[in-house]
């Protein structure tokens, strides 16, 4: 039988995920039978499931067990792509970390508390987050301080901040950081105006400074008592912290990107048909869609209910992605940051706590729509290493050959010499001959452009 | 030097102030508990001003409104 445990899972010694025949189990370990109990029978479970808040399980038998510490062993519900902090755009990371403080709450109401408040616990699913980690609760004793604190200031307040007041980009830090930003690091990146703000202050400045003055001690005497209400303000004043934190983006140059193009309508509709015509040849359950910038065509996949990543290396677009999505309630739809020049690696514990991108895949149907000359140009990487690198990614691929003519091709070599002979549309085709099929390829009206359905060659 | 019985009971005291959750794997940071205790003691000082400086408000705007004649403080 085909069976290992997750990677990341191995800190959290309540219980572990692991994978048997491609299903996805959670053991949980007699040491945490008193907390599980404790959280169905408190009706905090039934809560949080019904408010979509934490992943619904099943109850599998414990022969299923991975191990013989196994008290019970559940099905969680799968997340069919998993996500990453340092992908997420501000607003994403924001609503992570606001879940993360209300479930605390509600946690509180019955009695128990979370034990770590690790953003890898939230996932985005169906358009909203969720937490996914059924263990992470822990029965609340009077008294005692929140244990995840401090990694909810790092994993959340932190990030946020940085991405508030200097730049968004800075959301990418997480992936240097496994278990979020430092504090003392935070604290001197952030600008002097932050600590006007009395809940960075403490949260963030202050706090850096008293972990930093303590460090060397650990002496029994100076842990701490912290009241329910004391408890209570604390997150009340997280919340509030989180809330009222705005993303930096400015208009980026690609925010007006759709204003600025060169279709004319009648070729721009015509894109949009083809897009759902070729769609319909590849039937897709999930679809990635690179470059999506605001994500106008992989609505066009959502829409058909079918789940779409949406990536693009801008955050400011990938922002508005979100936004909308969220407003519309689309469950269909992941917008996500990524730069498909310097995807995300496989990180942390033995470089497989977290998944590159390729190994979340592959995709059912790629589009690559007015992406690959910013590819083949401004990154010059060449065509065929394109084609090979699509052929990992996706089975089908939607691909849009953009040639020299093109004004927005010209843009690119405005300012740079022109040392790509084989950027035309037959050094395209050749290319991509080796690794795909072209099922139909369609010159979009009134310009230069050329919409392809290919599919890959069977190696 | 602390006597025998002393040193007992310090001992015993602070171990009541460890919190022992089995399972809670987390390091919270010696100098993150210790900032927790303060900032959570300030906080729910300012939650319990706010909460009477409402009720204040509250008094005060049924005493200055609706009965003109009893609001009078001369005798």
């Amino acid at each position: 039988m085909a069976e290992s445990k997750q990677p990341g899972s191995f800190r959290d010694p309540s219980g572990f995920v692991f994978w048997r025949e491609g299903t996805l189990y959670r053991q949980i370990n007699v040491g945490y039978k008193e907390q599980f109990e404790r959280l169905a029978r408190s009706g905090l479970y039934d809560k949080l499931v019904e408010s979509k808040l934490l992943v619904p399980h099943e109850d599998v038998s414990l022969a299923e067990s991975f191990t013989e510490e196994a008290y019970r062993v559940i099905r969680p519900t799968p997340i069919p792509f998993i996500s990453y902090p340092y992908e997420w755009c501000f607003s994403q990371l924001r609503d992570a970390a606001l879940l993360t403080l209300e479930i605390q709450k509600r946690a509180l109401q019955y009695g128990m508390v979370l034990k770590d408040s690790s953003a890898y616990n939230i996932q985005f699913h169906r358009g909203r987050p969720i937490l996914i980690d059924t263990l992470s609760f822990e029965i609340y004793r009077e008294g005692d301080p929140w244990v995840a604190y401090r990694q909810f200031c790092r994993h959340f307040l932190a990030p946020l901040a940085l991405m508030s007041y200097r730049d968004t980009r800075l959301g990418s830090m997480a992936r240097l950081h496994i278990d979020g930003i430092p504090l003392d690091l935070a604290s001197s990146l952030l600008p002097a105006s932050s600590m006007f703000r009395i809940s960075l202050l403490s949260h963030l400045h202050l706090h850096a400074k008293a972990e930093r003055a303590l460090s060397g001690d650990s002496t029994p005497s100076r842990k701490a008592r912290v009241s329910a209400r004391g408890l209570s303000a604390l997150i009340e004043n997280l919340e509030s912290a989180i809330g009222s934190l705005r993303s930096k983006d400015a208009a980026s140059d690609w925010s007006d990107y759709y204003g600025d193009h060169n279709y004319s309508a009648t070729a721009f509709a015509q894109k949009e048909d083809l897009v759902a015509k070729f769609l319909d040849r590849s039937q897709p359950r999930t679809v990635w869609d690179l470059g999506a910038n605001r994500g106008v065509f992989s609505r066009i996949s959502s829409k058909r209910g079918t789940l779409t990543v949406s990536l693009d290396r801008d955050h400011a677009v990938v922002e508005a992605n979100y936004l909308q999505a969220k407003e519309a309630q689309d469950r269909n739809l992941l917008p996500l940051v990524l730069d498909l020049a310097n995807p995300s690696p496989g990180v942390g514990w033995a470089n497989a706590e977290r998944d590159s991108l390729v190994a979340r895949g592959p995709a059912d149907t790629v589009l690559a729509l007015a992406l690959l000359h910013h590819l083949a140009i401004s990154n010059n990487v060449p065509l065929p290493d394109i084609a090979r690198f699509l052929r990992r990614l996706s089975g089908w691929i939607i691909v849009e050959f953009v040639p020299k003519e093109d004004s927005q091709v010209q843009r690119l070599l405005a300012t740079r010499e022109d040392v790509f002979p084989t950027y035309t549309r037959a050094g395209f085709e050749h290319a991509f001959a080796p690794q795909f099929e072209v099922i139909e390829a369609v010159q979009l009206e009134g310009s230069e452009r050329v919409l392809y359905c290919m599919r890959a060659r069977q190696s | 030097m602390l006597s025998k019985s002393t040193l007992v009971l310090l001992l015993a005291l602070s171990c009541c102030l460890l919190p022992t959750t089995a399972y809670a794997y987390l390091d919270p940071g010696t100098g993150s508990y210790v900032f927790q205790m303060v900032i959570a003691v300030v906080l729910s000082g300012v939650v319990a001003l706010r909460h009477y400086w409402k009720r204040l408000k509250v008094q005060a705007g049924k005493l200055f409104s609706g009965r003109p004649g009893n609001s009078d403080p001369t005798p």
